[in-house]
């Protein structure tokens, strides 16, 4: 995947995972109980405050801001409290990386706030999958997940 | 099952699946070309200050890191023989990470850290930090790679800055995880 070049850019990327990570929390919480299920409940809502966010920063620089897609297929059933977790810190790590690329296109304090939305989701991330890395979405946390068929 | 099918979706599910950013291909050898000796920016403690230029804020990062490095090895030395391995393996992740925080800044600087050694005139070795002293210490990290990613003027310096961040931040998260857990 290439690197967004502009803040438009750099914005729908990170809106596109927003609206994927809303999607993908539902299928998460639907597999797990408890403590978990409601974690995972929680995040739905704190992502689609980012995406409120996200969609508002791109109107004010004049766009539209696309919609989501009707559905998203996970890369693997999340038919078990462990590939529950793993997808939602897949989801996490991936926005991690999309909000750093963010702050790269983006100055003073958009940049701090973009900054600072990965090291939640990084945080986030970790709390599901008890791991973390150097460079927090730079590879994604699943295994064998296949890059996009065009 | 229904991968394969003509439903339009299919086109998005790569969107759930996370995606390969390859940043790492962004650093570029933009150092000072004085590989073993600390610019006089390193010197200073973090957040006392946000360098200016890039140079500068490199400079510091790595000393950040370096320093970081050096307290994650005391904390492995003086881990005391309860703890599990999977705490050590995880103090050594951690320790790694910073490594290649380092590395990422400045390619000079030496994998095996053995041309690190601590400056001339700097203070006595300080004790081993416990778990809780190296979650601080992760934590304003964090908050300090957040200023210096705000500072820096090169787009791909303040994502690599951005994602050091996110490292520490999720470090200092896992830190008290295991504490509560292990304590």
């Amino acid at each position: 995947m290439t690197t967004p070049t502009s803040r438009e850019d750099a914005l729908t990327r990170t809106l596109a995972d927003e609206y994927a990570a809303i999607y993908g929390y539902g299928l998460i919480a639907s597999a797990l109980v408890g403590p978990p299920r409601r974690r995972a409940q929680g995040a739905i809502d704190t992502h689609r405050v980012r995406r409120d966010q996200l969609r508002g920063l791109i109107g004010s620089l004049g766009r539209v801001p696309p919609n989501p897609a009707p559905a998203y297929d996970p890369p693997y059933p999340i038919d078990l409290p462990r590939r529950a977790a793993a997808l939602a810190a897949a989801i996490e790590s991936g926005l991690s990386g999309s909000y750093s690329q963010l702050a790269a296109q983006s100055v003073g304090p958009d940049r701090r706030a973009a900054a600072l939305a990965a090291q939640e989701a990084a945080v986030r991330a970790a709390a599901w999958s008890l791991s973390t890395q150097a460079f927090p979405g730079t590879t994604t946390a699943i295994a064998g997940t296949s890059p996009p068929a065009g | 099952m229904t991968e394969g099918s003509d439903r339009p979706v299919v086109s998005r599910r790569v969107a759930l699946a996370g995606t390969a950013l390859g940043s790492l291909a962004v650093l570029t050898a933009c150092t000072d070309g004085s590989p073993s000796s600390p610019t006089p920016a390193a010197s200073g403690l973090p957040g006392t200050g946000v360098p200016t230029d890039d140079d500068g804020v490199r400079a510091a990062r790595v000393a950040t890191e370096l320093a970081l490095v050096r307290d994650y090895d005391r904390a492995i030395a003086a881990q005391a023989p309860g703890r599990t391995p999977s705490d050590r393996e995880q103090l050594r992740a951690f320790r790694a990470h910073h490594l290649a925080h380092a590395i990422a800044l400045d390619p000079n600087v030496d994998p095996s850290l053995t041309a690190t050694a601590a400056p001339t005139g700097s203070p006595a070795p300080r004790p081993a930090p416990t778990r809780a002293a190296l979650r601080t210490l992760e934590a304003q990290a964090a908050a300090s790679a957040v200023d210096l990613c705000v500072a820096s003027s090169s787009p791909e310096l303040s994502q690599l800055l951005s994602q050091i961040g996110s490292s520490e931040a999720a470090h200092a998260a896992l830190l008290a995880i295991s504490a509560t857990r292990s304590t």
